[in-house]
């Protein structure tokens, strides 16, 4: 393959761009082709976990900051290895998987450039039918129980999003890798979460999930990460998430 | 212009609305549209059916679909059922006096028992069995009573919570007297209207007064725990639900269900027209693991369970039905579909339940949200679902 560099990271990026990876050698090269766009000052960390196809060399050959990680660190957890890495005002996270015209990632960061905190995907994928997805579910869920109904669906688990500096110290980079817990401490501590820009990430997903008794195992995961950010939204706000019972006369139950 | 092109151009006019150039103009923006189709790849439905039958629309309703499914009764046990019930008439009236409710349901669960009919767990069949036993009990009469008699004789308490009901109380107490209940315990509270007075006219009704308004569904703890029948019925008395559409929730607990709940899924909208309410019953189902019981819960009236299933689940839990629901379903209470009565059609609107924001609905989530508190304390923040792939660094 030609090692054309495709990204110069400026020494005070503006930006940092974190994309996780696993094996995605077919699409990483667009994805930073696409990336190294977004910003004039711009980083790009790639977070090569588990990879054997080479993904991590082409990712340094197009000019790529690239932290290998042989084992496969697991689900969103290169966000948090990602978030500790960089050295931008502006926190910009991608999939390797899935490669976005930068004009469809700038909305983003000017957002962010634009006093929002936490600038989120307004896509909450299939939504018209009478069965929803048990992960479509939960996000709506997520957002009802914290008192922003608005944002339907949207939720920190979709790319593309972007964060400031100011956000990640409060969210904290550990909870990136369990993004629901990210998405509560960041609208229950009052952060500017807002959907500011509609990516279709659905239909260009083109990764197909493994299903084990045609179940899919990561529904289970992104379910219990949903419980976990319940529990996390009622230890920030009490057993009843601040909605009071005063009409509700318990005297009268004992 | 000279008038070779004025011809002409008249004539391209002419050209253009030929039938054969119209045809091909037509062909080609078809095939452009069909094109088009061909790359968004969403499917398009022409008819409503189509959109029905891959679930992109509500489903039809119950009343539509009954036509659908032929239930016809065994001919044969629609006999047998005709003279068991003459012979219960007249065992009946030999020991003296009119033929009572609770004497003919005797009877009648007997014979059920004894004889078998296939398919009663159907509900027209069902109905079809009783109206034959009871037609033929007042064989003699000039009236037949339209009593709705119940699969078994259990003892059936019906818990009813009514604040300002003056309008509705006495048709819903109307249509409750057509089943053999033991007893109707109404839970009067927060009234400045005549609910009270209206619902000490009915026999077998037993009134709990209080002064001030408890609140939502703390009627239903005090009401069951002074009740003593052996399955507990919970309704509202805001409107008044058919005799006969009660009959599933019984046909559900005599098939072995514990808790018979209202199948609300086929009058809700497709998601995204949902409101908060209905989203926040169906996560918790689903974080239960009772993805088949989509939006039901213990929320919606009416609802059917036994004692034994209100004793393991706590009478003081029922005031705050997620709570409950969490509860029945540690319990490893068996939770079924009963019938389907469209509530959300039906209830009253008041300035408290309507809009973005209502009291009620800020107050049902905060229950979901206290049900999740109470499952999360005994499962762990994960609950059931462990997280099998991360290496968490913080």
């Amino acid at each position: 393959m030609k090692a054309t560099k495709l990204v110069r990271n400026a020494n005070r990026p503006k930006v940092s761009v974190i994309i996780p990876v696993m094996n995605e050698r077919r699409t990483i090269r667009s994805v930073i082709a696409q990336a190294a766009n977004v910003h004039s000052q711009v980083e790009i960390i790639v977070i090569a976990n588990g990879s054997r196809d080479g993904t991590a060399r082409i990712a340094r050959a197009a000019g790529a900051r690239v932290l290998v990680y042989p084992q496969p660190l697991g689900h969103d957890v290169g966000r948090t290895i990602g978030a500790k890495a960089a050295k931008g005002d502006i926190l910009l996270f991608l999939d390797g998987d899935i490669p976005i015209a930068s004009a469809n990632l700038t909305p983003f960061v000017k957002a962010v450039e634009n006093g929002v905190d936490v600038a989120l995907n307004r896509y909450t994928g299939p939504v018209h039918h009478m069965q929803v997805h048990s992960v479509i579910l939960a996000k709506h869920a997520l957002n009802i129980a914290l008192a922003r109904p608005d944002l339907k669906g949207v939720s920190m688990t979709t790319i593309p999003h972007a964060i400031n500096r100011g956000a990640l110290r409060i969210i904290g980079a550990g909870a990136l890798s369990v993004p629901p817990c990210a998405h509560v401490r960041a609208v229950a501590n009052g952060l500017k979460v807002e959907a500011v820009h509609h990516v279709n990430v659905g239909s260009t997903n083109p990764r197909k999930r493994k299903r084990i008794d045609g179940k899919d195992p990561l529904e289970h995961v992104i379910l219990g990460d949903h419980a976990e950010a319940i529990h996390s939204l009622l230890t920030i706000k009490g057993p009843r998430a601040n909605r009071i019972d005063k009409i509700r006369r318990r005297e009268w139950l004992v | 212009m000279t008038r070779h092109l004025r011809k002409r151009r008249v004539s391209r006019k002419k050209l253009a609305n030929r039938p054969v150039r119209r045809r091909r103009r037509r062909a080609n923006k078809r095939a452009v549209r069909q094109q088009v189709r061909r790359q968004s790849r969403k499917p398009v439905y022409r008819k409503r059916h189509d959109r029905r039958e891959r679930g992109l629309c509500a489903a039809v309703h119950r009343e539509q679909t009954a036509e659908l499914v032929i239930a016809v009764p065994d001919p044969q046990f629609l006999q047998l059922a005709a003279i068991a019930g003459a012979e219960a008439g007249a065992d009946i009236r030999s020991t003296g006096g009119s033929i009572d409710k609770q004497q003919i349901q005797q009877h009648w669960s007997l014979w059920l028992q004894r004889a078998m009919p296939p398919g009663i767990a159907h509900l027209d069949i069902y109905t079809a069995f009783m109206r034959a036993y009871i037609g033929a009990a007042f064989a003699d009469h000039a009236e037949l009573p339209s009593w709705v008699l119940l699969p078994e004789a259990h003892t059936v308490s019906c818990i009813l919570t009514a604040m300002n009901e003056e309008r509705t109380i006495g048709l819903v107490l109307g249509q409750l007297a057509r089943l053999p209940l033991h007893e109707v315990i109404v839970v009067v509270n927060g009234s400045a209207d005549r609910t009270r007075d209206i619902a000490e006219t009915f026999e077998r009704v037993k009134v709990l007064h209080y002064e001030e308004a408890l609140g939502h569904d703390v009627g239903r703890t005090l009401g069951a725990s002074s009740s003593s029948g052996d399955l507990l019925l919970f309704m509202d008395a805001d409107f008044a639900v058919p005799g006969e559409a009660l009959l599933p929730f019984f046909l559900a607990v005599h098939d072995g269900a514990d808790i018979a709940l209202n199948d609300i899924s086929p009058f809700v909208d497709r998601f995204e027209r949902r409101d908060e309410v209905t989203v926040m019953k169906e996560f918790l189902n689903r974080l239960l693991g009772r993805q088949d019981l989509a939006v039901n819960s213990l929320t919606a009236v009416p609802h059917l369970m036994t004692r034994a299933a209100a004793n393991s689940i706590g009478l003081e839990k029922l005031a705050v039905p997620p709570l409950a629901q969490v509860k029945a379903v540690e319990a490893g209470l068996r939770i079924d579909n009963g019938g389907q009565i469209n509530v959300v059609k039906h209830n009253r609107h008041r300035k408290s339940n309507t809009g973005a924001k209502n009291p009620v609905a800020e107050m049902i989530i905060g229950d979901h949200m206290e049900a999740l508190s109470q499952l999360i304390r005994e499962q762990g923040p994960r609950l059931t679902f462990a997280d099998t792939v991360r290496t968490r660094h913080s």
